[in-house]
């Protein structure tokens, strides 16, 4: 990977900390690596682990109180930390770049985008208008936006949100820099744009030759794209090396429990996961010696985790290094045998090995016929001339108690629709919906309120879903007031429900602000428990979490269900946990559900091309695995719910349908739909659902068959 | 209580120094400045060495000496006791006026925006309308209609300002409904008038709060206004505005007069504006938490 004569990104003993009113905030302390031209390294992290700061002050953008109080950042061997503000503003952008997380905000909105490329061109070089127009239609060429020339007079909102972020990378690569710094590139995206950036940056890295930082929270993303990984904790790097002995050999405990704590969707582990106990350390009160010794499994409280930080050294090989007191424990057989042990394996709840069993699904308890929720859109227009959002056109299915439903699909699917309106937070346009026996399409707000006790729903944000101005105790208490109850027992049940859900009943007078993310999450579990639901729709209840925390929430939601026989509709767009926890998924796309299947038939054999396209863009943490699989990209983003391509709403973008038109096949006949011949059925008729012996209901002309390569159970 | 306990505990002053309120150099001085401004209109009575009614041609126009510690105008009546007394007006309709504008302009803006669609629409066309008016120019106008008393000029500057505090509350409204945890309201089950009462209404008043204190700041104004152009309380009575218009003939020769009312009317204004800007600062844990976490992205 190395070449001679490479450029190199050194950060050596580099420390930042922001001087607050409340105190010092230890961003990054004591950093040290480097990236050479030509090398991915990924930096993984969870949320406050100063994984974004770090890079951030190599482009000397790290704001005020933020400082960088030691250390050095050196460009082949010049001080970057040290250059006056003019010189750095030099580099920063021609020789390092950046690409940030959120594509629609990194964008000036009032320009067109090819203006904003060539702007920063002619900032760094003396170059004519016209040739800096030509070097911006090559960049926005080589990132793969269609018709460059078209749409370089477009406006950000113009582009989706995945072509947004191609813009963003054009832009970064306008000026050939020797490095780019991609902070969550991807993180905003769903996972099938995400799979085609992660393509791009991968082609580019080869085609351009430069040195690709990719901060990340995830380790499959990492997984796919790096050649080196570092690992950091409350701002210090803990584990470092290639990423093979990363993901095969982990040297530090927290490496070791993230991996553990992860659903995967590679694999069907009917277990619980091992969360690793409490939350990340807030970086203002980083616990002393080493900051992961509370969590960790190994330490066991021993003096030297707690008094002394330990250094980063050469753990296997001098490539790898790792940061912990008892490395050569880690190593031995008989501590691995322990940590696989269920009783060792985390510090605060220990799980079980073997999922808690639950009763087979009982009768049926939700009934959706024919279900639709359009929107009007154009709220000036007469209503007659309206258009109407079709964010769920005709969805039928059952759910019986005690089941699990996966509802997945791209963002705008309409999955989150179809969840609010089972539970008639919405007011369905046509079909029904029925709950027991009463049907509740259209129950007004008064009928519907004591069906409320049976349906909940646990909300994505934990930090949205919980009124910041009311304590835990004034938030639980709201489903018993509004129904009359404030005695004594509702007291007790409160107080239940507390510690039901892993919260400390002691804490009931305190604001949601005081919690972090994870116990937030349990809160807004605790409040849909209250008043003894059948039904939850969780609309994605752990991706707004770290990826430790998530483990513990999901284990929670698996252990209430298992003691209360709750049934739930889980909305999810992560199918590595939905992999994990639900027994059947339906899969859907522009308001319809393409298929639906029991969990392993679906991932053991997905028949729609949907389903393919979208199981095979989910990074699998596992480098070998991520080497060996033929990925299937879609092209393009959802196309507008209003008026949905004709025929099969995803023939435009389908790789089967693609394949079959360039089949040459006699018995087919082809029309051309978005720009390449594709059968003439996928564009003139929406596909019937098929039901299959192997319950498999699919809608797709063509259904394909066999495994999908990578994702054997 | 233990005397390690006592010990450990910080004092009452190191508290106080170190409370976020106590800190906020313009919320202290408006609280000062109305606190003032509403003990002088309290007890001016008390205070008054003279009858502000009182004239005394003999000693009209006296300069600002021991005996009357402002001067006198042009009746010889004293200008120090009249400004006492006059506080009590101003503060009248500074209260009147910021209960008003804040009760009316938060349920028209509660209902505006949380039910949204064709009420909204009329709501804020009425709003638009009132809006469009100079405040002042509207007060003057209801003035000039209903006759001048202290009850009209209370009601018109109410009318001019409430369409203020009602759109702000409208806009805040607006961004708190589609918020989750409203959706998880109704998701339990509360019924929407509790949802307004308890998860709306707590959420947006900070920012109209502060617009109704700023609009009791410009009732003091706007009274004093409308008294100069006499229109306001009637004169011999004394008010801000009044000494303000006596003294304007003598702005050259005599300029005490309408200096310390004007003075007068100046700190009141900026204690009341000052403690807006203060109440918003501090009050909002919003606002107080993200400022202090949210550093990073």
């Amino acid at each position: 990977m190395l070449v001679r004569g490479a450029s190199r990104l050194v950060l050596r003993n580099l420390s930042i900390h922001f001087a607050m009113p409340s105190g010092i905030v230890r961003a990054v302390n004591d950093v040290s690596i480097s990236i050479a031209q030509g090398e991915t390294v990924g930096v993984v992290g969870e949320s406050g682990s100063g994984k974004s700061v770090t890079f951030l002050s190599v482009m000397g953008i790290v704001r005020a109180p933020g400082r960088i109080v030691a250390g050095s950042i050196e460009l082949d061997g010049r001080s970057l930390a040290t250059l006056p503000a003019e010189e750095l503003r030099e580099i920063r952008g021609r020789d390092i770049a950046m690409v940030f997380q959120d594509p629609q905000t990194s964008l000036n909105p009032v320009f067109p985008v090819g203006q904003q490329i060539i702007d920063v061109i002619r900032a760094h070089a003396p170059m004519s208008r016209e040739a800096a127009k030509r070097r911006a239609l090559e960049v926005l060429d080589l990132v793969g936006i269609p018709e460059a020339a078209r749409r370089f007079g477009n406006y950000p909102h113009q582009f989706s949100g995945g072509m947004r972020q191609r813009v963003m990378i054009a832009m970064a690569l306008a000026l050939r820099p020797r490095f780019i710094i991609a902070d969550e590139p991807t993180t905003a995206l769903d996972v099938t744009m995400q799979a085609q950036i992660l393509d791009l940056l991968q082609r580019l890295k080869k085609e351009v030759n430069v040195g690709l930082v990719l901060i990340t929270h995830d380790l499959g993303v990492v997984a796919q794209m790096a050649d080196r990984v570092a690992v950091m904790y409350a701002g210090r790097i803990v584990e470092e090396g290639p990423v093979d002995m990363i993901f095969h050999q982990p040297r530090h405990p927290y490496t070791l429990s993230l991996m553990r704590s992860m659903p995967r969707v590679d694999t069907a582990r009917t277990a619980m996961l091992f969360p690793i106990g409490g939350a990340p350390p807030m970086l203002s009160n980083i616990p002393p010696g080493c900051a992961f010794h509370p969590r960790c499994f190994l330490s066991g409280g021993r003096a030297p985790c707690r008094e002394t930080i330990p250094a980063l050294e050469p753990a296997g090989g001098s490539v790898h290094r790792s940061a912990c007191h008892f490395l050569p424990e880690l190593a031995d057989a008989a501590v691995r045998a322990r940590m696989s042990a269920p009783a060792a394996a985390a510090a605060a709840s220990p799980p079980s090995e073997e999922a808690p069993r639950r009763p087979g699904p009982g009768e049926e308890i939700l009934r959706v016929e024919d279900l639709k929720v359009h929107f009007p859109v154009g709220g000036l227009a007469l209503p007659w001339q309206r258009q109407r959002i079709k964010a769920v056109d005709g969805v039928s299915f059952s759910v019986r108690r005690g089941e699990t439903i996966g509802l997945v699909g791209e963002s705008g699917c309409g999955k989150s629709t179809l969840g609010r309106a089972l539970i008639r937070l919405l007011t369905p346009s046509e079909g029904r919906i029925q709950f027991r026996v009463t049907e509740i399409t259209h129950l007004g707000p008064r009928e519907m309120r004591p069906l409320r006790n049976h349906l909940q729903m646990v909300f994505q944000d934990p930090y949205a879903s919980l009124d910041p101005r009311m304590t835990v105790f004034q938030i639980l208490q709201e489903p018993f007031l509004v129904r009359g109850i404030w005695n004594e027992k509702a007291r007790t049940r409160i107080v239940e429900l507390m510690a039901r859900t892993g919260l400390d009943p002691s804490h009931a007078d305190r604001r949601p602000h005081e919690f972090s993310g994870g116990q937030r999450q349990r809160i807004g579990v605790a409040r849909a428990l209250a008043l003894d639901p059948e039904l939850i729709v969780l609309d994605e209840p752990v991706s707004a979490l770290d990826v430790s925390v998530q483990a513990q929430i999901i284990n929670l939601l698996q252990e209430l269900q298992a003691d209360l026989g709750l049934t739930y509709i889980f909305i999810a767009h992560d199918l590595s946990v939905v992999r994990h926890i639900c027994d059947r998924v339906l899969v859907m796309y522009l308001g319809r559900i393409v298929e639906s299947a029991e969990r392993d038939a679906l991932f053991a054999t997905p028949r729609h091309p949907y389903s393919r396209a979208l199981l095979s863009a989910v990074p699998i943490p596992d480098p070998d695995k991520e080497r060996g699989r033929g990925r299937i990209v879609i092209q393009g983003g959802v196309p507008s719910p209003i008026n949905p391509p004709s025929g099969c709403h995803f023939h435009p973008r389908c790789a089967r349908a693609t394949l079959l038109g360039a089949a040459g096949r006699t018995d087919l006949p082809l029309v051309k739909a978005a720009g390449r011949p594709v059968p003439r059925r996928c564009v003139e008729a929406y596909p019937p659902i098929t039901h299959n012996p192997d319950t498999h209901d699919q809608a797709c002309h063509f259904p394909e068959d066999g495994p999908l390569p990578g994702l054997g159970a | 209580m233990t005397a390690g306990a006592t010990a450990a505990a910080p004092s009452l002053w190191t508290m106080l120094r170190r409370s976020p309120y106590v800190r906020h150099r313009g919320l202290m001085t408006g609280i000062a400045l109305t606190v003032l401004f509403v003990l002088v209109a309290l007890l001016g009575p008390l205070l008054a060495p003279h009858d502000p009614l009182a004239t005394n041609l003999r000693n009209a126009l006296a300069p600002p000496g021991t005996d009357y510690l402002l001067g006198t105008d042009r009746f010889g009546r004293d200008v120090f006791s009249r400004l006492l007394f006059g506080a009590r007006a101003s503060l009248l309709v500074a209260l009147s006026v910021g209960a008003i504008s804040l009760t009316c302009g938060v349920i028209i803006g509660t209902a505006a925006g949380f039910a949204g669609g064709w009420p909204d629409r009329i709501l804020l066309g009425l709003i638009n309308i009132l809006l469009a008016f100079p405040g002042f120019l509207l007060a003057l106008t209801f003035v000039a209609i209903r006759g001048s008393s202290l009850g009209n000029v209370i009601a018109a500057v109410a009318i001019a300002y409430t369409p203020r505090v009602a759109i702000v509350m409208r806009a805040v409204v607006m961004t708190i409904r589609p918020r989750q945890f409203i959706e998880a309201s109704y998701a339990i089950g509360v019924p929407t008038l509790r949802i307004v009462w308890k998860h709306v209404l707590p959420n947006s008043l900070p920012p109209v709060i502060v617009v109704a204190t700023v609009s009791a700041a410009f009732a003091v104004l706007a009274e004093a206004g409308l008294s100069f152009l006499g229109l306001g309380v009637q004169p011999p009575a004394p008010t801000w505005g009044n000494v303000i218009t006596e003294g304007r003939p003598f702005l050259v020769s005599h300029p005490w007069i309408s200096l310390s009312a004007g003075a007068s009317i100046a700190a009141a204004v900026t204690g009341l504006n000052l403690l807006g800007d203060g109440v918003r600062d501090t009050l909002d844990p919003f606002l107080r938490n993200q400022t202090s976490t949210n550093i990073f992205k």
